[in-house]
């Protein structure tokens, strides 16, 4: 009789038996990584976008450090300058102003366009009163050609260039000559353009202001 | 050898010769014996017979020992060893229950039911499809569901709408009308007011906003979170 255990066809149910207890061991691998792709799947959301859920863009009209800084340092200067005319140093006063207009504002901030006109109204007197009439036209002429839209920055620069021209007349009848009495005229009526300008600015704003309100 | 009620004959006596009616007799159960014994019992058998067949078999069993023929005998070896081998392995791919060192040897005993066999092979492929579809639709959903909040092209979610307080405007509202200075000095104090209104209404709106999660839950801002600080 020949003996079991040497049997070629025991050998082969044997190797039947291995071979089950190793597809039963791929399967219970295969169900694990079908379990772990589930739990994968179940805690999405922030693995879907390759980012944490709780990153969250800055809207663009938020107020940002970027403004405070620029709006702290026109502060700093316009109290800078305020410090060198209580001293009498107009010259530095009207340096100190004018680095306002160089100031970096976020490019979208409303308030820089509020804050450099303010600061081109304050640097125009500043230079009115030293005698630089011309200078400071060209100064407020600047400042109401970059403005994008209608407020009381805007009304008081056009006051400003009233007051400009104002100057500017009485500089021209100072002199005497009758061909600058009629230039005179000619610019105080330019001035009362201004003015008449600046007083509707300012009517408009206040109705809408009042409206929205 | 038999003794029937209704024969009228009496017993011989030990030393007597037998007769040829007692031959016949004594033949007839021999040959009962031969059927007995090689597996071919007759259908019905005499009363005393029976008793006395008994007895030659327990005789027959005594005097010689139980030799199983070798097909008899693989067959109980191969049906030990396949009954050990169906409960390590599994149960036989086809579920036909043969030899293990004999295909052609059909083995009994140790046999795993047949519905049984194919529930413990189909088990674990059952479990790991199920779990595979289960997967396969959580990732499906996971794709198609529709966002609820469109991402950026960066990735990052939308921006939350911001109030206005909280949000970079212009400063007509805050400033008001701007009256004309008498003198240079009232110019220069009057726009340095102006400068400091603005930066303290957006330095505020800024702190809140920085300072939001404290205050959205609920938790009071400290008594020095406006004084100084940044910027």
């Amino acid at each position: 009789m020949r003996s079991p255990m040497t049997s070629p066809s025991l050998r082969a149910g044997a190797r039947r038996a291995a071979s089950g207890r190793a597809g039963r061991l791929a399967l219970a691998v295969l169900a694990g990584v079908a379990l772990v792709a589930l739990g994968f799947a179940c805690s999405s959301d922030s693995d879907r976008r390759g980012g944490p859920v709780t990153r969250i863009t800055e809207p663009e009209d938020a107020i940002d450090e970027a403004l405070m800084v620029a709006l702290s340092q026109a502060k700093n200067f316009h109290h800078k300058a305020r410090v060198y005319m209580s001293d009498g140093q107009l010259p530095l006063a009207t340096a100190a102003v004018r680095q306002i207009l160089a100031v970096r504002f976020p490019p979208a901030a409303p308030e820089a366009e509020d804050v450099v006109l303010d600061a081109r109204a304050m640097l125009a007197k500043l230079l009115v009163a030293q005698g630089q009439v011309e200078a400071a036209m060209s100064v407020v002429d600047e400042g109401l050609a970059v403005a994008s839209r209608d407020s009381f920055f805007v009304a008081n620069l056009y006051t400003v260039k009233g007051e400009v021209l104002q100057a500017q007349a009485e500089l021209l009848v100072s002199t005497g000559q009758p061909a600058d009495g009629d230039r005179a005229r000619e610019v105080r009526k330019q001035a009362i353009i201004a003015f008449d300008k600046s007083i509707a600015i300012n009517e408009a704003l206040q109705k809408r202001i009042l409206e929205e309100k | 050898m038999t003794r029937d009620d209704d024969t009228p004959t009496a017993l011989p006596a030990p030393d007597d010769v037998a007769d040829a009616a007692e031959k016949a007799r004594a033949r007839a159960f021999g040959e009962l014996i031969e059927k007995v014994l090689s597996g071919r019992p007759p259908a019905a058998v005499p009363a005393d017979e029976r008793a006395l067949l008994e007895v030659a078999t327990v005789i027959r069993a005594a005097a010689r020992p139980v030799e199983l023929d070798t097909l008899r005998t693989r067959s109980i070896v191969e049906s030990a060893l396949a009954t050990a081998i169906e409960r390590k392995g599994g149960g036989h791919p086809t579920g036909s229950i043969t030899s293990p060192t004999d295909p052609g040897l059909r083995v009994r005993g140790g046999v795993i039911p047949l519905s049984r066999a194919r529930g413990r092979r189909l088990a674990p492929w059952l479990l790991s499809g199920l779990t595979t579809a289960v997967a396969a639709a959580a990732i499906a959903a996971l794709v198609l569901r529709p966002a609820t909040t469109a991402p950026t092209p960066d990735g990052a979610l939308a921006p939350a709408p911001v109030a206005v307080h909280l949000r970079s405007r212009p400063a007509d509202a805050l400033i008001g009308v701007i009256t004309a200075a008498p003198t240079l000095d009232a110019a220069s104090g009057a726009v340095v007011l102006r400068i400091d209104t603005i930066y303290a209404d957006r330095l505020a709106g800024f702190r809140e906003r920085t300072l939001a999660g404290t205050t959205r839950a609920g938790v009071e801002r400290p008594a020095s979170s406006n004084q100084g600080g940044r910027p």
